[in-house]
């Protein structure tokens, strides 16, 4: 596992527990997901810019 | 009166429709195209056939929440659904002019909530339910493009073996059918973008809409698909054609998705998405190899690779440009309509 591993199964993970959240709790499938991707955009955002893969890296 | 309203709004709806065909049929058949694997009329009339098949079967559940669920149908007199469908086609010109990829969802339902804002008879539970699959879905496109591209993608290239001189009947079938579900899918989400006002308005019946709303995006398709097809400015027509593919099965996926559940969401988006997820997938398996082959170690073979992994395939410069147009589209489109709508309020025009 290297960084980018972690980011992307981070995503998977944070979507998949927004969904399973939404599924058997009472909270509304939207609002889990709506807050899980907020996580994950989160991820994406250190993924992309923060630490993204190019030349300089 | 009601006549002329009436013709003034249908024709509003055609060129809004025409110029959504237009740009699809580049989204969808541009790397068909490009690749040489069918010719640009035939690609026009598979695009025409299959948007109106996704305009008549799953264009009316986007229609639905777009025409009678943002806000109460009453509101939208045929006035205001042809100020609605101006502001989308305004947003649309403005993007072209500018040449930054603007999505015709996004402006349509920025215009629609602007104009319930300003009338203030809004349905939140509709735009936050909207909202909410507008930031999960190009994370989930993201998400599967990228791991794609970091995971499957050189096994997938060499699978397919679609390089030139190579190029077989299977793949050539699947690089027509991709395109064919990409015109599907750009119908049934983009149907609603140029009729749903009217819809709401109850001006015509659901059926002659999306059939209206189908045959204006073929007319598109025959107008200014020729020319979209091969824009250099589509980031589709970039890829290798392997890339291309990857990119428009998981768009044409979310989309078809996203409209079957009947939430307006954009092609053009989860397609650019989904390209900024498979070049970043594929970058992150560049840069160990780069770090692992030191600078004193490399061999000429080393160099050559590092040369030839250099192509462009991610940049975080232009896909932070891309996202900021995405958040300030529908802003733009939704403040003009409402401070417009306002105005009418105020002059006692509505």
């Amino acid at each position: 596992m290297r960084y980018y591993d972690f980011v992307l199964s981070g995503i998977m993970f944070s979507l998949a527990a927004g969904a399973t959240i939404g599924f058997i709790t009472s909270v509304p499938l939207n609002v889990s997901l709506a807050a899980s991707s907020l996580v994950s955009s989160g991820l994406m955002y250190h993924g992309m810019f923060a630490r993204a893969p190019t030349e300089a890296f | 009166m009601e006549f002329i309203l009436l013709a003034l709004g249908v024709a509003v709806a055609v060129l809004v429709g025409v110029n959504i065909g237009g740009s699809s049929t580049g989204v969808a058949f541009g790397p068909a195209v490009g690749s040489k694997v069918v010719s640009k009329r035939k690609a026009a009339g598979l695009m025409a056939f299959f948007a109106l098949l996704g305009g008549l079967f799953v264009g009316p559940n986007v229609v639905h929440t777009m025409g009678e669920g943002i806000l109460p149908p009453q509101h939208f007199t045929l006035a205001a659904s042809i100020a609605v469908l101006l502001f989308t086609g305004l947003g649309i010109l403005v993007g072209n002019i500018l040449k930054v990829s603007v999505s015709t969802s996004e402006t349509a339902v920025g215009a629609i909530i602007g104009m319930g804002a300003a009338l203030g008879v809004l349905n939140w539970d509709t735009v936050g339910l909207i909202f909410t699959w507008w930031i999960i879905s190009p994370v989930f496109a993201f998400w599967v493009s990228a791991a794609t591209g970091r995971y499957l993608y050189d096994r997938i290239v060499k699978r397919l073996q679609l390089e030139k001189g190579s190029r077989n009947g299977p793949a050539k079938a699947l690089v027509i059918i991709v395109g064919c579900y990409m015109a599907f899918s750009a119908g049934a989400s983009n149907a609603a973008n140029a009729v749903a006002p009217l819809v709401g308005a109850g001006s015509i019946d659901m059926f002659t809409a999306v059939l209206l709303a189908g045959l204006s995006i073929d007319a598109g398709a025959f107008l200014l698909g020729s020319r979209t097809m091969e824009t250099v400015g589509n980031e589709l027509t970039e890829l290798s054609i392997e890339a291309a593919l990857i990119v428009e099965i998981i768009s044409a996926t979310v989309i078809t998705f996203l409209s079957q559940a009947g939430i307006p969401a954009s092609l053009a988006i989860s397609a650019t998405m989904s390209v900024i997820g498979l070049g970043w997938g594929r970058a992150t398996r560049r840069v160990p190899i780069r770090r692992e082959v030191g600078l004193e170690s490399r061999t000429e073979k080393d160099e050559e690779r590092i040369e030839e992994e250099k192509m462009d395939l991610y940049s975080p410069a232009m896909t932070r440009k891309v996202i900021t147009a995405w958040m300030t589209t529908p802003l733009i489109a939704g403040i003009l309509a409402l401070v417009s709508f306002k105005l009418a309020v105020i002059l006692g025009l509505l």
